[in-house]
């Protein structure tokens, strides 16, 4: 044959150790997709050994430790680069998922080398919009609509001002076209950073929450001021008491002093061994089931008959207070 | 995601990598302008200026890079990883290297110069002595066996959605491999005629046709050449430097192949070798394809596997031989 598929392997890609050919081609798998199911993951595997192995590998062989042992090994050489191959489950459907991410609490490399300063700082008015203005001790809906992510496209006054508290940055920071922004809201939904409901409302996907979830924490809570005894903080961003994960759709105490938060499916867990009544498992206030935390705040609440159809552009009393 | 830090933390990425303090002042008086390379020498620690840290550095930037399909380019090494270490960058380029191919199985390759194919562009490069002999700017290529560079594990990266993307690698492959069978030019008024045949002249399952041809000339894929020294306009298309790495020859066979599928005759290989040049691109020539200024049979040559000595198929050695 004239076209020589496989000429002999570079002598850097040592494919007898531990760490070979196939651990590589499934790392790869994790650059070109960027957050990939369990699901997802089986055939991908199976194609990489059937690779490595040189005999047909099918989907259904691949098991849960299978793909264990493939993530260790993966981080095992990553995290010297601060990546990690992370897991979490879906919120809603606890579907389980993995992403590569990065373990530094700097910003994402990707993001800071495609995106212009102006479209970072539009991002960030999206994430303070989700955390602070729409996640109020009363409403803790976490997510933002369209219309106020395109509202967003401005660099609102009250935002400069803020972003001058830190002197550095925002400060400069120019408005997006309505265009601009609703390409970097898609771009942000298409990489998996950000979903976007049925209703128009978008929210951080778990991709996200992995990557994030400790600098969400550090920027969005406030620890108690240790000179004022008065103080206890403010804390916007809590975990579940059922999986530890960070809650932004689920349930919450019906006490709004209570901190307790449980996503949907884990208050099933949850509650499977309790007979009779439900109750907070921290304040043994009952457990109604109606306090919602995610978009279900404004669209549970609103009036009836209307179903989906009713989009976040009506402007409800319910989403007027939100607005200022 | 972008840095959403407010409250005392380090600043973003950039500034923070830029300001990298250096740790042995010393170096840096007594480098001069030639000795580059040892400026890194003697640390080998894990310091903030330490070669691991640079090459972590250019690794993450690199794969950013990729991200998005934009060359990594010198300059923005220097400016973004490397900052008052930019002496250092023959060291941290070959050490971030080494990692990417050991841990990814990827690495960077230098991307073709611009060829100079329009009269003007030619006396123009003659003109100036400066005339750069390597583009400095690289690309992220797999250089795993292409047993592992299959669709079940390497998806075509994102944006927008898979099946646009997939149809967009397709139509690049296609329109590359155009150009290089007739002969490394094709007037546009040809190519049209090839779109039509294909019903492909007006809109593509990606874009507008126009849109469609400016994405892959800005991506580097494809150069379009207007030269009107003859008089009249003529516009022509050339494989663009992207093209010629990520497009190689392998590629266009086994695209000719998938075209002409199973029946093909049994010379269809040498055809297209033929078409492609294969054979006489690797003496010194006078041909268009051989422009690359430095009189060797050009990058073209390397594709795929390219940044190390392309290893001949038997045939193509042979025929060598026979011409030599
Ligand atoms: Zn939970
Ligand atoms: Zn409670």
């Amino acid at each position: 044959m004239a076209y020589d598929p496989d000429p002999s392997p570079r002598p850097d890609l040592d494919d007898t150790g531990a760490y070979n050919n196939s651990h590589r081609a499934f790392l790869q798998a994790f650059l070109s997709h960027s957050v990939l199911t369990a699901d997802e993951i089986k055939p991908i595997l199976a194609a990489v050994l059937s690779a490595h192995e040189g005999r047909p590998m099918l989907e259904g062989d691949i098991t849960a430790p299978d793909i264990s042992q493939y993530v260790t090994a993966v981080n095992s050489r990553l995290s010297s680069l601060d990546l990690e191959i992370r897991s979490t489950r879906s919120q809603t459907d606890r579907t389980l998922i993995y992403a590569l991410v990065n373990t530094t609490s700097d910003p994402l490399t990707q993001l800071a080398t495609t995106r212009t300063p102006d479209e970072i700082s539009y991002v960030k008015r999206v994430l303070d919009a989700m955390f602070e203005t729409n996640n109020t001790r009363s409403r803790e809906i976490m997510a933002v609509s369209s219309v106020e992510a395109a509202n967003l496209a401005k660099v609102g006054r009250n935002r400069q001002s803020n972003a001058n508290e830190d002197g550095e940055e925002a400060s400069q920071a120019k408005n997006l076209s309505l265009n601009e922004a609703e390409k970097v809201l898609q771009e942000c939904v298409e990489e998996g950073w950000f979903l976007r409901s049925r209703a128009g409302y978008y929210s951080l996907a778990p991709r996200a929450l992995m990557e994030l979830r400790a600098l969400l924490k550090e920027t969005y809570n406030e620890p108690p001021d240790p000179e004022d005894a008065e103080d206890e903080g403010v804390t916007r961003i809590r975990d579940c008491e059922g999986c530890r994960e960070i809650v932004t759709v689920g349930q919450r105490c019906s006490d709004r002093e209570c901190g307790c938060r449980l996503h949907d499916h884990c208050t099933q867990q949850f509650f499977r061994n309790q007979t009779g009544e439900r109750k907070c498992p921290k304040c043994k206030e009952e457990w109604t089931g109606n306090s919602f935390v995610g978009e279900k705040v404004v669209t549970r609440t609103r009036p009836s008959g209307r179903g989906s159809g009713a989009g976040p552009s009506r402007r409800t009393d319910e989403t007027a207070d939100l607005e200022d | 995601m972008p840095p959403i830090s407010r409250k005392r933390r380090a600043p973003a990425n950039e500034e923070s990598e830029t300001t990298i303090s250096f740790t042995q002042q010393r170096n840096q008086q007594r480098a001069s302008p030639d000795d580059e390379d040892d400026s890194v020498e003697e640390e080998q620690g894990n310091g903030s200026g330490s070669l691991n840290q640079l090459s972590k550095g250019l690794v993450r930037y690199a794969l950013a890079c990729e991200y998005s399909r934009m060359p990594i380019k010198r300059q923005d090494i220097n400016q973004k990883v490397l900052g008052s270490h930019s002496r250092a960058f023959k060291h941290v380029f070959a050490a971030a290297n080494a990692q990417l191919v050991e841990t990814f199985g990827m690495e960077m390759v230098e991307l073709p110069n611009r060829e100079k194919v329009t009269v003007r562009q030619k006396r123009a490069a003659a003109a100036s002595e400066s005339q750069a002999k390597t583009s400095n700017q690289w690309v992220l290529t797999n250089a795993l066996p292409p047993k592992y560079r299959v669709p079940e594990i390497i998806a075509p990266p994102r944006i927008p959605t898979l099946e646009v993307e997939s149809a967009y690698v397709g139509l690049y492959t296609l329109i590359v491999a155009l150009i290089s069978l007739s002969g490394g030019s094709l007037p546009e008024n040809k190519l049209e005629r090839y779109l039509k045949r294909m019903n492909a002249d007006q809109s593509t399952p990606v874009d507008r046709t126009d849109k469609l041809l400016a994405r892959m000339i800005k991506e580097g894929y494809i150069v379009k050449i207007k030269d009107s020294s003859a008089g009249e306009e003529i516009v022509d298309y050339m494989v663009g430097p992207r093209g010629k790495v990520e497009v190689g020859d392998d590629a266009i066979m086994g695209f000719v192949k998938t075209v002409y599928g199973d029946g093909a005759m049994e010379d269809l290989e040498q055809r297209v070798e033929r078409s492609l040049g294969i054979a006489e691109r690797r003496v010194p020539s006078q041909t268009q394809r051989a422009v690359n200024g430095n009189g060797e049979a050009g990058p073209s040559t390397q594709t795929r596997r390219p940044g190390r000595p392309r290893r001949r198929s038997r045939s193509e050695q042979e025929r060598g031989e026979e011409s030599e």
